[in-house]
């Protein structure tokens, strides 16, 4: 494929505009502008690629060059010193034999990142999302804290609300709104390694942080109260323990609650069956109806605002364009909403 | 103190074994008493529809030409309601409260001045809900059937049941009516 001279340099300039573009957009037809870019950059200046000839031929004269190296180790009585310590001199070559096919991979990496980014905005915007600004997420983290016991013994530093979204969900029988936020925090660990000083060994103990993210979901659900079903971490502060009939259900979940009646009309047969369907889903899922009658819905899946998987990219503008045009569904999201709508469903009175 | 190490990993042994056939013993009885608790729930379940009766019967008072039919099948359902036992399985009680369930709404459902009732609309909403909640209850029974089924018939369950529980299998409940709308009947 032939590039016209200063490709790479343009293709960067069009890859800085189209991000700054994407960041910007605060709907769907902001991104017009972005595809027209890149639609105008293909027919004026070529292919959304980076020309990586050079790098390959680069990579091809070190190939070279390392096969005439190795010759003359064996040719050349005064290269024999350099045979001596082959490992450093092919561990060299090496190295500068990689580095085109890792810029190569990397400037491609830039194209996906752009295209994923631009995918998962659409995402937001076709799903009726909207990002809420946080103004403290230390602040906010404190807020669930006091309301959920999902936040609770939860980490030992670091801990907020990273991103929290607002939308609406408008099943068959109900409309309500809700809130998908993203909560980080940092569990510390001390790890005692021996050290050897000379002749004497000695302990030293470091300290490891492992960053973790939970993702949920807060609703209103006026129902019921003081009740919930946990299957992994946080700490509730309920009276009592209560199991279904279902033996499934009491592998997976714990149910705690201040009263056992609460939880019997709650955890119907059809709920307690919604909650099994549901776990197959969402990994370590926990629900709590607090004593304000919010809804809080946790889980560790992080893929809960993705689509069925992105086909195309910005290399491909026109593809591209239709599929961002196109409605993107997020089948997880409204898996959790359809489970929300059961909940809501067979806890409601219908006279 | 070497004489004592046989004689203490004998007892060890025989410790570990029994402490063994003790939990297996008390896993057939925790899942013989959740299938008994099973079965309770979908009578419970069942019972419910008591409660909704009257509700029909102040819809359809209004609707005089039709009150003596649905009468009728409204106290066929009540005797059929009576007959369910939380103690003992009884899968025969259970497809009759299906029939006589089906046929009151049936009958219901055939006069339409009946059907646009508001008060008869909220009746079905509840009880297509209080169906949903009976098929539920009825698989989580079936399903703590089988995890029972299991514990006494897989090894070593069977051997530990056939010495202390000695419990039989149980039958999962299956609906005859739907059954017999299939063609197909897998050979067990």
């Amino acid at each position: 494929m032939q590039f016209k001279k200063g490709h790479n340099r343009q293709l960067v300039g069009l890859l800085n505009q189209v991000e700054d573009i994407a960041q910007k957009a605060s709907k769907e037809d902001d991104f017009k502008k972005l595809f027209k870019l890149l639609k105008d950059f293909v027919s004026l200046e070529g292919p959304i690629q980076f020309d990586n000839s050079a790098r390959y031929w680069f990579a091809f004269w070190v190939f070279a060059f390392a096969v005439f190296f190795t010759i003359a180790c064996f040719k050349i009585p005064a290269m024999s010193l350099a045979w001596q310590y082959w490992y450093i001199s092919y561990g060299i070559i090496l190295i500068i034999f990689i580095c085109p096919f890792f810029l190569a991979g990397s400037d491609t990496n830039t194209i996906s990142e752009i295209s994923h980014y631009i995918m998962q905005k659409d995402i937001v915007f076709d799903n009726g999302l909207s990002r809420q600004k946080i103004e403290s997420k230390t602040g906010l983290y404190h807020d669930f804290h006091r309301r959920f016991g999902e936040f609770r013994d939860r980490g030992d530093e670091d801990r907020y609300i990273s991103t929290l979204f607002a939308g609406n969900a408008v099943t068959k029988e109900f409309c309500f709104s809700f809130q998908y936020y993203i909560f980080h925090y940092v569990v510390v660990t001390y790890v005692t390694v021996p050290v050897k000083v000379g002749k004497v060994t000695t302990t030293v103990t470091h300290k490891v942080k492992t960053p973790y993210w939970r993702y949920g979901v807060n609703l209103d659900f006026g129902f019921t109260e003081r009740l919930a079903i946990i299957s992994s971490g946080g700490s509730y502060n309920y009276a009592k323990k209560w199991e279904t009939a279902s033996t499934d259900f009491n592998k997976v979940f714990n149910v705690y609650c201040d009263d056992e009646m609460t939880a019997s009309k709650f955890l119907k047969p059809a709920v307690v069956l919604a909650f099994l369907d549901i776990a197959q889903c969402f990994d370590e899922l926990n629900v709590e109806v607090n004593g304000g009658g919010q809804m809080n819905i946790a889980f560790s899946d992080d893929n809960l605002l993705e689509s069925a998987g992105r086909r195309y990219s910005i290399a491909e503008p026109e593809k591209f364009e239709n599929e961002i045009f196109s409605f993107l569904a997020v089948p997880k999201l409204d898996k959790l909403i359809k489970f929300v709508e059961t909940l809501k469903k067979y806890n409601d009175f219908n006279f | 103190m070497e004489n004592l190490i046989i004689p203490a990993a004998i007892i060890a042994a025989i410790l570990t074994l029994s402490g063994i056939i003790i939990g297996i013993r008390n896993a057939i009885v925790i899942a013989k008493n959740r299938v008994q608790r099973g079965w309770a729930d979908v009578i419970a379940w069942q019972r419910k529809k008591v409660q909704l009766i009257p509700v029909l019967e102040q819809a359809v008072h209004q609707y005089k030409q039709y009150e003596k039919m649905i009468m009728t099948k409204i106290t066929a359902l009540r005797t059929a309601l009576q007959q369910l036992d939380q103690g003992s399985i009884n899968y025969e009680a259970l497809r009759e409260v299906g029939k006589k369930t089906n046929a009151m709404i049936a009958t219901a459902e055939a006069y339409p001045a009946l059907r646009s009732s508001e008060l008869y609309v909220k009746f079905m909403n509840e009880v297509s809900e209080l169906e949903d909640n009976v098929a539920s209850a009825i698989a989580i029974f079936n399903r703590n059937v089988e995890c029972f089924n299991n514990s006494i018939q897989a090894f070593p369950g069977n051997l530990v049941n056939g010495m202390l529980n000695k419990e039989k299998a149980v039958e999962t409940f299956t609906d005859t009516a739907a059954v017999a709308g299939i063609d197909f009947k897998p050979k067990f």
